[in-house]
């Protein structure tokens, strides 16, 4: 009885000798290492592919400003498109802008009574990148005799 | 002196393990190197688009301030082939520019990066202005600098046989096209496409 209570007691002097020893004279292992490094390299590439796609993300942002600042100036430009024609116009980095006007029908007495004889159009323009995506859509109202 | 015999008590790493460990660790330190290396190029480029955006935005504001409020006539345009221009000219009176007479010449011309001399590398618009009683020519006055390469026109249209009259027919205005040589580039040239309008005839 007295042998077990002298190893209970002596047992947290002997992991400490023992955890000691083990720091001192054992390095680490070369699968720990490995395990370590393929660790570390994970980390850097899950860090490389969080960069790659940010600078993605900004370059589809910028894309999508540049669209929609052409589709702006398209919409200055054109006019007297006749109506459901599909008019295609290449624009910078390869992107593709589609023009096409309808008739504006209004809703409403007052919209109707202000749209009477205007010979209003709504001008629709959507640009595209060189992979069909759809980065752009604006549109306006435009008379059939606008000069501007 | 008591003589150690029989093998060593400490267990520290074999001659291949410390190769292969060297090894691995040399493979780490080139892909940090290169990843450090990598981090840096996309900074630099990083900060050389925003001073381009910066360009590019001042730019236009510009432009617009230049061709926006003037009554233009006598417009020159010489197209290419592709229905682009480096230069236009055109005649204006009183303007802010030439104060002292009433009817003035002014162009605007891009500058290749090989023929501008007023700064290095890019593409600049240099504006230029006289009046047409006499005096001495003003400026040039320069617009931008290291602007992505940029071509004036009248149209959308890149090509001069696919001219859209429908876009054009009623109003005058003046294209700035970004990057006309490369039609089929895949990134950003920076210089969207941009139109100005502009009032016509006397």
């Amino acid at each position: 009885m007295s042998g077990i209570t002298n190893f209970i007691a002596g047992a947290p002097n002997r992991v400490k000798r023992l955890t000691h020893m083990a720091w001192r004279d054992q390095g680490f292992m070369l699968i720990e290492c490995l395990v370590a490094l393929a660790i570390a390299a994970t980390a850097v590439v899950v860090v490389l592919q969080v960069a790659e796609a940010s600078i993605n993300r900004h370059s589809h942002s910028m894309a999508v400003r540049n669209a929609h600042l052409e589709a702006e100036s398209l919409l200055r430009s054109a006019t007297g498109i006749p109506d459901s024609e599909l008019t295609e116009v290449p624009l910078s980095a390869g992107r593709i802008a589609i023009l096409k006007s309808t008739p504006f029908v209004p809703k409403g007495a007052i919209a109707a009574k202000l749209a009477n004889d205007a010979g209003l159009l709504v001008l629709h323009v959507q640009v595209y990148d060189k992979k069909g995506r759809l980065l752009a859509t604006m549109q306006t109202l435009k008379t059939a005799q606008d000069d501007r | 002196m008591i003589a150690r015999t029989g093998p060593r008590d400490d267990t520290g790493f074999s001659l291949i393990e410390m190769i292969v460990s060297l090894a691995l660790v040399s493979l780490i330190a080139v892909a940090l190197a290169d990843v450090g290396h990598g981090s840096i190029q996309v900074f630099k480029h990083g900060q050389s688009l925003m001073a381009r955006d910066t360009a590019v935005a001042s730019a236009r504001r510009k432009l617009s301030d230049i061709l926006m409020g003037q009554r233009l006539h006598d417009l020159e345009f010489e197209a290419d082939d592709r229905g682009g221009s480096r230069v236009i000219r055109w005649r204006a009176p009183l303007t802010m520019h030439t104060n002292s007479c009433e009817q003035s010449e002014y162009s605007l011309e891009i500058t290749d990066p090989g023929t501008n001399t007023l700064q290095n590398g890019g593409n600049s618009i240099l504006f230029k202005w006289r009046c047409l009683g006499g005096g001495r020519p003003g400026g040039p006055e320069t617009i931008g600098q290291n602007l992505p390469p940029i071509l004036f026109s009248l149209t959308p249209r890149r090509d001069a046989g696919a001219i859209e009259p429908k876009l054009m027919s009623n109003i005058m205005g003046i294209w700035v096209l970004g990057c006309p040589s490369t039609p089929a580039l895949d990134q950003e040239c920076g210089w969207p496409d941009y139109f100005i309008p502009v009032l016509s005839g006397p």
